[in-house]
């Protein structure tokens, strides 16, 4: 097992330089100068020469590259004499638009996004789960048509229009929950949880719909198997024969997909945090897209690629812990 | 000047006035009274304040809250719903507006005593000095105003900002020299200190330039450059307890605030909260519903498009709740004369531009009324109509006699008219009295009348006395953030342009507008812009817009009698005899084809029902904020 990990560890470590690169290259090819876009208004050719010598945008491609991934590791300073800013490890640039250092704009907003992934995950997986079970368990009950008819909907309905419905009717106008103004846990659990209840509702409405389907067709493709008859043959009770046999079977799938799910959704849910006015990553991406703030993009692009390969990682550590036939020898 | 990132203010005469207050749904004066408590909340679409560094702070609602809240200028604007009166500039962290010596070449101020930071230290008159000389230092201080630089009596000079100082951070002494020379400190603190600034030209009137935040005192050991925005030390009522971008700004009271010296702050809330990056829609249904603490709320944004029928309603629910007028904003379209040196040419794309079509898609009744140049309205004496679209007179004759005669009947109903009649019927009794209708044009400065949307057949008729038969190819520049209404827009454009002859190439430029098109190299044909004065004197319009070289000179207009024109009227300290020579100044930018204006744009608001002084504040058009109360 443990050579299998850090096998995968250093193919990780290549896939990371590899996305470094390659997002690093897409976004500085885009036919837009970031040294006039921190100049104002009434900017001079001076000025512009003054920032991109500021900003290191005059060096060579490979040098710029370089010096961000060196950043990284080491930190880095930008500019000299009363303009001269030092930006600590991890440094992953200074964002002109902001007037703010990359990684300090990313770790302020970065909880909001983990909490409102981590709810809606569990939110989702355990109503998914859930309903997934007793739908396949009751398969062609009314239950299993609502469930499945209802999951339809929930497939069915971006959430831009579910987080705006649930928004107008639960806040504005029956006021059952108050407007999500963010609040740290640490600092209030009780309005944090109010805050975050809609959001995850929204962002677990669309993921709940397909984990109850995936969960019941799984369930239902194992449930036909040699070994399930022969669990039941063997007088084992049904709860044990769904819980033990069959849902171990086929949890394989189901993993894979939540891993991944979870890791796009640290990357920033970007229509929930805008829709309920929350400032997470997604928010920042979009503003950062509106006014090309390149440093932020790439950090941001660079982070939601680290959380899918790490996400990929774990997720295979995790197959081998389900199911043995996939362990390494 | 950027639409939405620079700019102020609208003015008043009495006849302004009046229109306005006519259209003010909640007005008070300047002592309006209100509780002290509560929390006051601003709910925005927008992620961010865009700067509240005063000398970066450039934006209308952005200079109406910082200036409410947090930083005291020199002078302002007087707090009042009557735009007229709100125009009047009296003293703030100077006890006056102000006096003029040397003919207004030199002014006086004399700081008011006893202001406090809050840090608890005195506000000192070298700290206004240090405030203004930060705008030379281009390099950190960007996106502010620039008036300091333009005025004061400093050589020019290689640096980025055209003068001879760079600002604060890097000046040698000499270079510091430079600027003590123009910015003097006088007197004690105990006792009374004077600041009095020299210009390099006569400024009439430098006390309107003074109530920008360009001239609000920094003190020099908490200032941090590029990233004072986020940790602004406060003179003003309420200080910054959290900032967080994207999310929230609160303010709490600043108990070192010394309320004797500051008569027009009441500072009513215990708490201003901004709210950042809500839902556009969701900030309009929150403030109709009017829940819980939405009551206490307020949005700088416009009502959105979807619920303006309803909130505007004659007799709606909101009637009481919901404000009009005019912004300060005048949107046109900047002809470049280096690029299109034929007059013809010029008056041809005035005369085919859709209007109307662009009116419609920016709001119809609730985006404006049609522009007739780039001076406002609410700018008082400084307006006059320029006639440049001309209009008709009708004369309707009535035919009495041919009532006597046979219509043609069509359905149950008789018609009776030239159609009619040249088809051979004839009317009878039955058919009530045939009026015609007379034409009567009155061509304006285009030598036509030009209907609202433009006309195709005036723009060719005018290439056409001009002997141009091929009028050739035109660029238009036009901020392209990707939305449908800037594609119809600028589509309308191009076939209205192109039905007259022209061949147009859309340029649309997703980031980094201004800079583009107030650069000679990337600038195009036309321009979309929009301009909005910075203090109630066209001299914050049309110097800026046609002077060559001036700060938002896109029409380029080499023409030496109109340059002198506008030198004159700068210079000129009469202020009655100047607003005349703006209005001459306006007619004749746009008979000389400098800009094609479009509209004079009006504004709606709508808050809490437990929000109280709230009115559209002329200078700024925003709330003023430093009088709303909360119940």
């Amino acid at each position: 097992m443990v050579p299998y990990i850090v096998r995968r560890l250093v193919v990780l470590v290549g896939m990371l330089f590899a996305l470094s690169l390659i997002t690093y290259i897409l976004f500085y090819a885009v036919p837009t100068d970031p040294a006039s876009l921190s100049c104002g208004v009434h900017c001079t050719p001076e000025a512009v020469a003054a920032n991109r010598h500021r900003l290191g945008l005059d060096d060579p491609f490979y040098i710029q590259y370089w010096n961000w991934v060196k950043a990284i590791f080491l930190g880095r300073d930008f500019g000299t004499g009363y303009v001269a800013m030092h930006c600590d490890v991890p440094c992953f640039g200074f964002s002109w638009n902001r007037q703010m250092m990359v990684t300090d704009v990313i770790t302020s907003v970065m909880p909001v996004t983990i909490y409102l992934a981590i709810g809606a995950f569990v939110v989702w997986m355990t109503v998914g789960i859930f309903t997934g079970i007793l739908a396949a368990r009751y398969k062609g009950s009314i239950f299993d048509r609502g469930v499945m008819a209802i999951t339809l909907v929930g497939f069915s309905l971006p959430s831009f229009f579910i987080g705006l419905v649930i928004l107008i009717f639960f806040v504005v106008r029956w006021q059952i929950v108050p407007y999500p103004n963010y609040v740290p846990p640490t600092e209030d659990f009780g309005k944090f949880f109010m805050c975050m209840l809609l959001p995850w509702i929204t962002l677990a409405i669309l993921y709940a719909a397909y984990y109850t389907r995936l969960t019941r067709s799984q369930m239902l493709d194992t449930m036909n198997e040699d070994y399930i008859r022969t669990a039941r043959a063997k007088g084992l009770p049904e709860k044990v024969v769904i819980r033990k046999h069959a849902f171990r079977a086929g949890l394989t799938p189901i993993v894979t997909s939540a891993g991944l799910d979870f890791a796009g959704l640290l990357g920033g849910a970007i229509i929930t945090e805008k829709i309920f006015g929350l400032t997470g990553l997604g928010s920042v991406a979009i503003k950062a897209v509106e006014n090309l703030d390149l440093s932020i993009l790439v950090a941001i692009t660079l982070l939601g690629g680290v959380f899918v390969v790490v996400a990929n990682l774990i997720v295979d550590i995790l197959y081998a812990a389900i199911d043995p036939r996939v362990r390494v020898k | 000047m950027k639409k939405s990132a620079l700019t102020r203010l609208g003015v008043g005469t009495a006849s302004v006035a009046l229109l306005l207050t006519a259209v003010v749904g909640n007005t008070t004066s300047s002592t309006a009274a209100g509780t002290r408590g509560g929390t006051l909340y601003v709910l925005t679409q927008g992620d961010d304040i865009l700067h509240l560094d005063p000398q970066r702070n450039y934006t209308g609602e952005d200079m109406a809250f910082a200036s409410a809240f947090l930083t005291r200028t020199l002078t302002q604007y007087t707090y009042n719903a009557n735009p007229a009166k709100a125009s009047t500039v009296i003293g703030d962290g100077a006890t006056t507006a102000g006096t003029k010596m040397n003919g207004g070449k030199d002014w006086k101020f004399p700081i008011r005593k006893g202001m406090k930071w809050e840090d608890g230290s005195t506000v000192l008159c070298s700290e206004f000095k240090y405030g203004i000389s930060r705008t030379f230092a281009t390099d950190v201080i960007f996106d502010g105003p620039t008036y300091a630089i333009s005025y004061l009596d400093i050589p020019a000079g290689d640096y980025d900002s055209g003068s001879a100082y760079p600002g604060p951070y890097t000046a040698t002494p000499a270079e510091q020299a430079l600027f003590n020379a123009a910015v003097q400190c006088t007197g004690k603190p105990a006792t009374g200190e004077f600041l009095t600034i020299h210009l390099n030209q006569v400024v009439a009137d430098f006390s309107g330039a003074t109530t920008l935040p360009e001239f609000a005192a920094v003190k020099p050991s908490a200032d941090t450059g590029t990233t004072y925005d986020h940790h602004l030390l406060s003179n003003g009522p309420y200080k910054i307890d959290s900032y967080v971008s994207g999310d929230h700004l609160r303010l709490v009271r600043n108990t070192n605030w010394a309320s004797a010296t500051d008569a027009t702050r009441p500072a009513y809330p215990d708490v201003v909260e901004y709210d950042f990056n809500i839902t556009p829609q969701v900030v309009t249904e929150r403030l109709m519903a009017d829940n819980g603490a939405d009551s206490t709320a307020v949005s700088p944004d416009g009502i959105y498009p979807t619920y303006l029928g309803d909130v505007m309603a004659a007799g709606s629910a909101y009637s009481t709740r919901k404000i009009v007028g005019f912004d300060p904003y005048v949107s046109y379209t900047a002809i470049n004369t280096s690029h299109i040196t034929s007059l013809a040419k010029r008056k041809a794309i005035m005369a085919s531009w859709p209007r109307a079509t662009l009116r419609t898609l920016s709001g119809g009744d609730y985006a404006g009324s049609f522009a007739d140049g780039v001076i406002k309205p609410s700018m008082g004496a400084d307006y006059k109509p320029t006639n440049i679209w001309g209009y008709n007179t009708f004369k309707t004759t009535h035919h009495a006699a041919v009532a006597a005669v046979v219509a043609k009947k069509v359905g149950s109903v008789y018609k009776c008219g030239t159609v009619v009649r040249s088809a051979g019927y004839v009317c009878t009794a039955a058919v009530p009295a045939y009026d015609t209708v007379v034409t009567t044009p009155h061509p304006g400065a285009l030598g036509y009348v030009v209907p609202d949307n433009g006309s195709c057949a005036v723009a060719q008729q005018i290439l056409a006395d001009g002997n141009i038969t091929d009028p050739g190819s035109l660029t238009y520049d036009y901020s392209d953030k990707g939305s449908m209404i800037t594609a119809q827009a600028s589509a309308a454009i191009k076939a209205a342009l192109e039905c007259a002859g022209f061949t147009v190439t859309l340029h649309g430029i997703a980031s980094g507008y201004y800079s583009k098109v107030l650069n000679p190299a990337t600038q195009g044909d036309l321009s979309n812009a929009g301009w909005g004065p910075d203090w109630a004197n066209a001299s914050t319009v049309i110097p800026p817009l046609f002077q060559l070289g001036n700060s938002f000179d896109l029409s380029r207009y080499d023409n030496q009698a109109f340059q002198d024109k506008i030198t004159a009227a700068m210079a000129n300290t009469n202020r009655g005899t100047q607003a005349k020579q703006w209005q001459q100044l306006n007619a004749d930018a746009m008979a000389a084809g400098l800009a094609v204006p479009k509209l004079f744009t009006t504004i709606q608001r709508l808050q809490g029902s437990d929000v109280k002084n709230a009115y559209i504040w002329g200078p700024y058009g925003s709330y003023p904020y430093a009088q709303l109360a909360v119940n």
